[in-house]
């Protein structure tokens, strides 16, 4: 069961400005979320999905305008990326540093956050490359970036992101190229976290059928907006808006023709 | 009809601090023209290195490679450039493999100078053309790449790919961003595309409905072997090996009221 509120999001609104454009990537965003709790966002490309993981974290560009509110009344202040929010970025590649090992990237996390010795965070940093069921974690450790594939790159980035023992998890994306196998455990793994250390969870993914296994709540983002947003079994089988009915329609399953 | 492509016995070892790691071990594959194959594997099964020595774009150590009936691992300089706006290649990470300062009209330009495929005057219009047919507004072109969303720049290097009309695309991943709606999209435009100018497909993903609805044949990769390869409904209806046997069994489905109760935890 999900515990006290974390964070409440009222009529919030984005703006980027680009090139002499100005681009509305949000409004009127409603969103309580309490501890313990799962959410995913789905909804179509260029719908504001990451952005709104952005806003959360504070982390969107300068010179974009932000309207409405953002209160943490779980945290009592503004909260800090890598301490109290974690987040595994659309493009893990860029998330990284090419030229520190993951093992130094991962152990710096748990010495800023937790405060840990060099020796503990490496330790640390080894058992949590295990836990993302990274194969060989003591080879890996010591790899760069660009030595690992696509989908061991975005394992490392969920390593990070959970190494401070965040209050909020931000996925964007963060299983989107890794095989089916290895997406069951690491949904099992967030699962674990999220009742064990009474983690939120803000899952953005294009995969419908992945968010329904896991998650207690679905919103459905389209166009700046969230049209839907209802407990996950509900909006999967009886959707309120067209569009989340259509996304269900095309879904591509094994049995699809 | 002749191969389009032919891969032999291709070998590939990267060196990791300490670590020895045997990416390829012996791959062989074929591709007719205008075929779609689906390669699908384990993360760190190879796959990328695969679409990377295909695409010339690491050498192999060892084996063949035949493109066009010729052999690409000899192509030097003039033959190598013409051969690259036959044989495109979409990244896994879009936004590695573009500086990110870059505006989206000079990615999608960029080869079209190149390959002298259209002057100056007739740029913006057939760049704006291009995004059109990735679901994408000509307004953006004047964006910088990192200022669009994660699924238009796939829908960008996708752009960029089928610029040059080559004959061959490897798509690493093309799709792993994209919402179902657009996923279609993009599928359907990769068949338009296919039917008009016989491009073929190499299209590397963990997806396996995105195999089923697109590829006829369908190739599994363990551990930088090919381990099993066959019509894609054959396959995925009743897999022979390990890999493919877990692969299928770990796909998600969609969960319904109506299913079986699930307790979480
Ligand atoms: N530059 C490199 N140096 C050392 N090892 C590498 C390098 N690139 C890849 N590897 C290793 O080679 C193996 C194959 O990697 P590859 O990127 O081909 O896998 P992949 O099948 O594309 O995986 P994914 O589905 O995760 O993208 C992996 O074990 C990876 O860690
Ligand atoms: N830095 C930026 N400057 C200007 N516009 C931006 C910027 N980042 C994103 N946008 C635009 O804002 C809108 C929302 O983008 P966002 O990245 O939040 O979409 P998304 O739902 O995450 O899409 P995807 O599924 O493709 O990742 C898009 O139209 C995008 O082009
Ligand atoms: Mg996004
Ligand atoms: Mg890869």
């Amino acid at each position: 069961m999900s515990g006290p509120l974390l964070l409440s999001v009222r009529g919030l609104g984005v703006r980027y400005r680009a090139e002499g454009q100005s681009v509305e990537a949000l409004t009127g965003i409603d969103l309580d979320l309490h501890a313990r709790e799962r959410i995913a966002i789905i909804g179509e490309s260029g719908s504001g999905k990451s952005t709104f993981g952005l806003a959360l974290a504070g982390l969107l560009p300068r010179g974009s305008e932000v309207s409405g509110s953002i209160a943490w009344p779980g945290l009592g202040a503004a909260p800090k990326p890598g301490k109290d929010i974690g987040i595994v970025f659309q493009d893990p590649g860029s998330s990284l540093n090419p030229v520190l090992t993951v093992g130094e990237q991962v152990a710096e996390v748990c010495r800023t956050h937790l405060g840990m010795g060099w020796r503990r965070s490496y330790a640390r940093a080894v058992e949590l490359l295990d836990r993302v069921r990274l194969p060989s974690p003591e080879g890996i450790v010591r790899a760069y970036p660009h030595q690992l594939s696509g989908g061991q790159r975005q394992r490392v980035a969920i390593a990070m992101a959970i190494a401070g023992r965040p209050r909020l998890l931000i996925a964007d994306e963060a299983t989107s190229a890794i095989d089916t196998v290895v997406q069951a455990e690491i949904v099992g793994l967030i699962r674990e976290l999220c009742s064990a250390d009474a983690l939120a969870l803000l899952f953005i993914t294009h995969d419908i059928a992945l968010a329904s296994g896991l998650v207690d709540r679905i919103a459905v983002f389209r166009a700046a907006r969230m049209v839907e947003i209802g407990p996950a079994e509900e909006v999967v089988s009886a959707p309120s808006s067209p569009y989340t009915a259509a996304l269900i329609d095309a879904h591509l399953g094994l049995d699809a023709a | 009809m002749s191969d389009l492509l032919e891969v032999r016995g291709l070998t590939k070892t990267y060196r990791r601090s300490r670590e020895t790691i045997a990416a390829l071990r012996g791959v062989d594959l074929t591709l007719a023209p205008g075929e779609t194959l689906a390669l699908v594997g384990n993360s760190g099964s190879g796959k990328t290195t695969l679409g990377r020595a295909i695409a010339r774009l690491i050498e192999p150590d060892g084996g063949a490679i035949r493109f066009e009936g010729r052999d690409l691992l000899a192509m030097r300089g003039r033959e190598l450039r013409a051969m690259r706006a036959r044989l495109q290649i979409v990244f896994q990470e879009p936004l590695e493999a573009f500086n990110p300062r870059a505006t989206v009209f000079r990615v999608i330009a960029d080869p079209l100078r190149v390959h002298r495929l259209a002057g100056r005057a007739e740029m913006p219009e057939a760049v704006s053309r291009l995004l059109v047919r990735v679901g994408l507004e000509p307004a953006l072109a004047a964006r910088a790449v990192h200022e669009i969303s994660g699924g238009q720049r796939q829908r960008v290097a996708i752009a960029r790919a089928i610029a040059t009309r080559p004959s061959l695309i490897v798509l690493d991943e093309p799709l792993s961003a994209l919402d179902v709606s657009v996923r279609g999209r993009i599928l359907a435009l990769l068949d338009d595309l296919q039917a008009e100018t016989g491009v073929a497909y190499l299209l590397i993903t963990h997806d396996l409905g995105v195999a089923n609805a697109v590829a006829g044949r369908i190739t599994v990769i363990d551990g930088g072997s090919i381990v099993e390869e066959g019509p894609t409904k054959v396959v995925l209806a009743d897999p022979q090996s390990a890999a493919a046997r877990r692969l299928v069994a770990a796909v998600p489905r969609l969960h319904r009221r109506t299913e079986p109760a699930r307790i979480g935890g």
